[in-house]
Order: structure tokens, then C-alpha cells, then sequence
């Protein structure tokens, strides 16, 4: 019989592939008990949209802003301007 | 005559060393390859940009002065990142008057019609976030990786530095712990 472990991984993955939750734990009686409230835990955890990401003018910003090498250790500041 | 450029480096232990040794070349090439995971890890946290981007440029300027203390033998650089990461958005929020900001731009076209349903589950959501909050750095390095970023078991064991099982067994055990820790608040 598959671990709880298992059958958890297993089910998150055919959620994520569209499975309906009834039917994953239809497929695992036995664990029934212990899988539907986790299930329902991970399906409140929103994914961030693949938008959500720093902007190009940000991310240049803060690449120049890097420190070049040993002497810039005590130098660079990031305060927000 | 021969020109002799460096070849480009591309391994990661390679770069981490040379950023050891003080390599700003070396440094800025391993920003360019984590800074998108750095800033949405803090963005999921915080939810404002403008804190989001100061924080990211934080985690990178921590991340270089504490390099020498980095143990290449350890978890990957990223990983250690988003540790450094994390424990400037904690602070960041402890110092916030009252986190209330709710996840209020994510609005998800699937959700339930009902205003009150919706509003329902954005409170939940919300309480899940700020547990995932309070979950150990695995854990919840695991959990925003799996849930949060939309990544598979073999590429969050590859992040990690761990084997696809090993991924497995801490999503269940950060999922028991967010669990315990809403049934806490339900009581309270």
C-alpha cells in the first residue's frame, strides 16, 4: 500500500492536471481521512501569476548597483530613493 | 594571434567560489540567475512592489557580505538566498503597523461568484499565507516552490539540492503543520 506521502504527491500532482478532488480520494479510501484536509490546505495556497516579476529597469538598477569587488563592501547603500 | 578570453562560466559552484573571493563579475552573473526567484519569494510574502524591489536589493547586498560564511558543501546558493530573503521580510513585517494587506490584486477569475464566498476565501487564503509565514525555512522554502511558484518535484529537489523523495516527505510534513496551525486559529 503507497504511504501517505506518496498518495498526497500523487494527488497534488492530478489536481494540478485538472483532476476533480472527489475523485483522487475516491481512488484512496484508506486515506481518505488524513488526505482531504490537506488537499484543501494546498488549494489556498494562490500561485503568483507568472507576471509577478521585478522590472527591467529595477533589476539593471540594482545589477549596476552590485558591488564590483573587495572595496565596495562598506559602500554600497540600497535605500529606496 | 591566439585570443585568450575567458571561457564562459557557467557552473554555479564555480561562480559561488569566485563570488568567495570577492568576484563582482562573479556576483552579478549569479544575480542575473536568481533575482526573478528572489523577488516573487518576498513579493508572495510582502504583496507591495516598491517593498517587494528594496527587499530583493537587501537579500543581494546581505547575500554579499556574508558570502565568506556561505558553505558551498551546504544547501544551493538559492536556497540560501531566499533564507536571507525571508528573514528580511519577516522583520520587514514585523515593523509594519498591523499586516493587513490582503492579496486583494490576485483576484482568481475561478473563484465563486458569491461576494461573501469570495471574501471567505481570501480570508483563508490569507490566514494559509501568514502560516506559511511561520513555517521552518525548509518547509517553506518547499511550499512556495511547489504551491506558490508552480514548480515540479524534480525541479524544486534540483533547487533544493535533494531528492525528489526527500521533497516529497517535507510537502507532506509542511502541509500537516499548516494544517495543525489553522486548526490552532480556528480555536482561538
Amino acid at each position: 500500500m503507497p504511504s501517505i506521502v506518496e498518495v498526497l504527491a500523487e494527488c497534488l500532482e492530478a489536481l494540478r492536471e485538472g483532476e476533480e478532488l472527489a475523485a483522487c480520494l475516491e481512488m484512496y479510501p484508506q486515506h481518505r481521512a488524513e488526505l482531504a484536509p490537506l488537499l484543501e490546505i494546498a488549494s489556498l495556497i494562490r500561485p503568483l501569476p507568472p507576471e509577478v516579476v521585478p522590472s527591467p529597469a529595477f533589476r539593471e538598477q540594482t545589477r549596476e548597483r552590485l558591488p564590483k569587488g573587495p572595496d565596495d563592501r562598506e559602500e554600497v547603500s540600497f535605500a529606496p530613493d | 594571434m591566439l585570443k585568450l578570453d575567458k571561457p564562459p562560466v557557467t557552473d554555479e559552484r564555480l561562480l559561488v567560489s569566485r563570488a568567495i573571493a570577492r568576484d563582482g563579475e562573479a556576483f552579478g552573473e549569479l544575480y542575473d540567475r536568481s533575482v526573478i526567484r528572489v523577488y516573487r519569494h518576498i513579493y508572495y510574502l510582502i504583496n507591495d512592489v516598491k517593498e517587494a524591489e528594496d527587499l530583493t536589493a537587501q537579500t543581494f547586498l546581505q547575500a554579499w557580505e556574508a558570502i565568506d560564511r556561505f558553505q558551498p558543501r551546504g544547501a544551493p546558493f538559492v536556497s540560501w538566498l531566499l533564507r536571507i530573503a525571508h528573514n528580511l521580510a519577516v522583520s520587514h513585517l514585523r515593523s509594519r503597523k498591523g499586516d493587513t494587506q490582503l492579496y486583494d490584486t490576485m483576484v482568481d477569475e475561478g473563484l465563486p461568484r458569491n461576494p461573501e464566498a469570495v471574501a471567505e476565501r481570501q480570508a483563508d487564503e490569507e490566514k494559509v499565507r501568514q502560516a506559511v509565514l511561520r513555517l521552518g525555512d525548509e518547509q517553506r522554502q518547499v511550499i512556495i516552490l511547489r504551491f506558490v511558484e508552480e514548480l515540479d518535484y524534480r525541479e524544486v529537489a534540483e533547487i533544493l539540492g535533494k531528492s525528489v523523495a526527500a521533497v516529497r516527505v517535507i510537502q507532506h510534513r509542511a502541509l500537516c503543520a499548516l494544517r495543525k496551525m489553522m486548526k490552532v486559529e480556528e480555536v482561538a
